[in-house]
């Protein structure tokens, strides 16, 4: 059975680095927005069991860092200079990627989505090898 | 001829699948608030299952479906994981607010009725701390055995059961010479 006409869609590569862009600008804006005591979102782990994970207190240093206080931010949290590496490279994967995208057009070939996926995901579990382990760990103890 | 083609049905919300499954994902290892990648993970679920479907029927490709549903699958375990945990913590902490005021019933009964049956002589302290951890171990797996509330009565009978029992797990032996008081155990296995 033959298809139906191929219509122009839209550039699925420039939309999901787009959609991306606007995330990780948004965590960058959440963290320069509340420079408080109280954050919109709470440490549920700490609050309801007492544990302190290796994520506690890491808003509170994504404020320092995009103020500048890197040394404040790294005494709040350790292993939040890391993490926050995390979002600003891809932040400048995903523009580079959007621009990669529109310039040029849709489809994008498979084997440049196949290395922007190889990457991320290496550079994530690197940046949130301490958060990873503790989840794991946590859940292996539990279970 | 009929020449394969493949149609853009289903890219939009494989789309939106992959950005929310993704960030989901991210969500679930961060342990402070993994239980929150629930929300974008079940609509990222959804996202991409509409996808799949708009796909099969549109004659589209269903690659970014079948990503961000193996994606948002991944971190919906892992949300469900962190659910388990904390509502295992609420249901530990919400038994142990409802008990407490028995606890300390319990501990009061417990100090009462030791004195009574022990009198104020001087004791090996070892020796019965040993007897008591044995007899709180078996007090302790009585206590889990039992489902949520424990009654006002039930706590003060086990208070002075469990002083009882301690009385009963320890032998005396009075050495006359040296004129001390000595417990031993005589339970030394449970």
């Amino acid at each position: 059975m033959k298809p139906p006409s191929c219509k122009k869609g839209i550039n699925v590569y420039a939309s999901v680095n787009a959609l991306f862009i606007v995330v990780i600008l948004a965590v960058f804006m959440y963290s320069f927005a509340f420079k408080t005591e109280k954050y919109p979102i709470p440490a549920l782990l700490t609050q309801s069991t007492g544990l302190i994970p290796p994520s506690r207190g890491l808003s509170k240093s994504f404020s320092e860092i995009v103020r500048g206080n890197i040394s404040a931010a790294k005494l709040i949290n350790p292993h939040s200079l890391q993490i926050f590496a995390f979002f600003l490279i891809q932040l400048v994967m995903r523009v580079a990627g959007f621009a990669a995208a529109k310039i040029i057009g849709s489809p994008f070939p498979v084997k440049g989505i196949a290395v922007d996926v190889c990457i991320s995901l290496a550079l994530f579990v690197f940046c949130f090898a301490p958060l990873i382990s503790y989840t794991f760990r946590l859940f292996v103890q539990l279970f | 001829m009929d020449v394969e083609t493949r149609t853009t049905a289903g890219q939009v919300m494989g789309v939106i699948g992959i950005v929310l499954g993704v960030v989901s994902l991210v969500l679930a290892f961060i342990p402070c608030i993994g239980v929150m990648a629930f929300i974008p993970g079940v609509l990222a679920l959804t996202f991409s299952i509409i996808s799949i479907v708009q796909a099969s029927n549109g004659y589209g490709s269903k690659g970014l479906g079948i990503g961000a549903l193996i994606v948002s699958l991944v971190s919906i375990v892992l949300a469900a994981a962190w659910l388990i945990v904390f509502s295992g913590t609420f249901a530990f902490a919400d038994r142990a607010i409802r008990n407490s005021d028995k606890i300390e019933i319990f501990g009061k009964e417990f100090g009462k009725a030791f004195e009574e049956e022990f009198g104020k002589g001087d004791v090996n302290l070892k020796i019965v701390s040993d007897s008591l951890e044995n007899s709180l171990r078996q007090l302790e797996n009585e206590l889990d055995s039992l489902d949520g509330y424990i009654p006002e009565e039930k706590a003060r009978k086990a208070g002075q059961a469990a002083a009882r029992a301690l009385k009963k797990s320890t032998r005396v032996v009075i050495e006359t010479d040296s004129g001390k008081i000595q417990f031993e155990t005589s339970n030394k296995s449970h």
